[in-house]
């Protein structure tokens, strides 16, 4: 099985029965896209809200850009855009003691920005795990689609 | 900023370990015995290998987090395994039962002071060294995945870089009570450490 693992600011695109890894997604967000029909999904560890250019050319590290290039990956592997639904999780606040800070709040900032660019694309978000205080490791299944998710303490899917 | 060239990297490494071995002298008196600090690593890594570069991947570590303010700003980290945090909290508070992911408030203030003392023992070298005015925000602490909680300052320098410049050294007591320190220069101050000690980018 092929097994495919990325870090902060990277994105993956894989066909069943591949899986896609992720370890310790902090503050960032985890956009998972898949097409349940041609079996492919993606995975993108995002750090950012939205891209800006002239700021760095890694287009995978902003939610934005990640999904388009998500998306035509996808269809590059034989998925179809209307079939193409998301999972996301992430965006935790790592450090608690600072709510006045705005950067302690972009775990939120990424979160409602991946929320809107996929509401604004028509993509339906079926399960999501986000926010709280905890960092995530997250592998999807792209037999299925399924998210396996784990922080320090606790095991989930979705 | 793709690539650091030998003198820039000759030159921050010499910041660097000027700044740890303050760092060291703290914490050894602090906890009343020797600290082996090594030569710190100086280098320009992509977001996704920080916590690899560290030597920190897949590791739970309770992380305390500063703001640099000041001529010179970033983020200082310092990180302490496990085993770290409970020698270090056996010294502060001998009889209190120690459980990492379930630290009372009184031992994340005995962390977080920690941090803050060794950050500002490496940061005043620092700035004493370079003639700058550097100051820190008080310590926020985080005990999780090492990637998860450097997620916070690499997020700081993704909005203006695809690159991490990364000062760190680590500390050692015994093997296993293992610390980092890593200083995060914002871009502009990674540029301006370089030009305050003379160093042309064409060495």
């Amino acid at each position: 099985m092929d097994n495919f693992q990325i870090g902060m600011a990277q994105l993956y695109v894989a066909k069943s029965p591949g899986r896609i890894r992720s370890t310790g997604l902090g503050s960032c967000i985890g956009i998972i896209l898949y097409d349940p029909f041609a079996k492919v999904g993606g995975m993108a560890h995002a750090m950012l809200p939205k891209h800006r250019p002239g700021r760095g050319d890694n287009k995978a590290k902003y939610v934005d850009t990640a999904i388009e290039i998500m998306l035509e990956d996808m269809e590059a592997l034989g998925a179809n855009r209307m079939n193409i639904v998301a999972k996301l999780a992430g965006g935790a606040q790592m450090f608690p003691d600072s709510d006045k800070d705005s950067l302690m709040l972009i775990g939120e900032k990424n979160i409602a920005a991946a929320e809107e660019h996929l509401g604004n694309l028509g993509i339906p978000i079926v399960a999501k795990d986000v926010g709280g205080h905890s960092g995530r490791t997250l592998e999807l299944d792209c037999r299925d689609g399924t998210l396996y998710i784990k922080t320090v303490t606790t095991e989930t899917k979705i | 900023m793709k690539k650091l060239n030998f003198n820039e990297q000759d030159l921050l490494t010499e910041i660097g370990t000027i700044g740890t071995g303050h760092a060291a002298t703290a914490m050894a008196d602090i906890l009343g015995q020797k600290i082996t600090i090594t030569v710190p690593n100086v280098e320009l890594v992509s977001f996704n290998r920080v916590a690899e570069y560290i030597g920190a991947a897949g590791s739970n570590l309770a992380c305390i987090y500063l703001d640099v303010l000041g001529d010179l700003p970033g983020t200082v980290v310092v990180m302490f395994t496990e085993n770290a945090a409970r020698r270090l909290l056996q010294i502060f508070m001998p009889d209190v039962p120690f459980s990492f992911l379930e630290l009372s408030p009184f031992q994340q203030s005995a962390l977080m002071e920690m941090g803050n003392i060794l950050s500002g023992a490496y940061l005043t070298a620092l700035a004493d060294f370079s003639n700058q005015r550097m100051y820190l925000s008080v310590p926020r602490l985080s005990v999780d995945m090492a990637e998860a909680s450097l997620s916070v300052p690499l997020i700081k320098l993704g909005s203006e870089t695809d690159y991490a410049l990364l000062i760190q050294a680590k500390f050692f007591e015994e093997f296993t009570n293992r610390g980092y320190i890593v200083y995060f220069p914002n871009p502009d101050a990674a540029a301006r450490l370089i030009e305050i000690f003379g160093v042309g980018s064409d060495g």
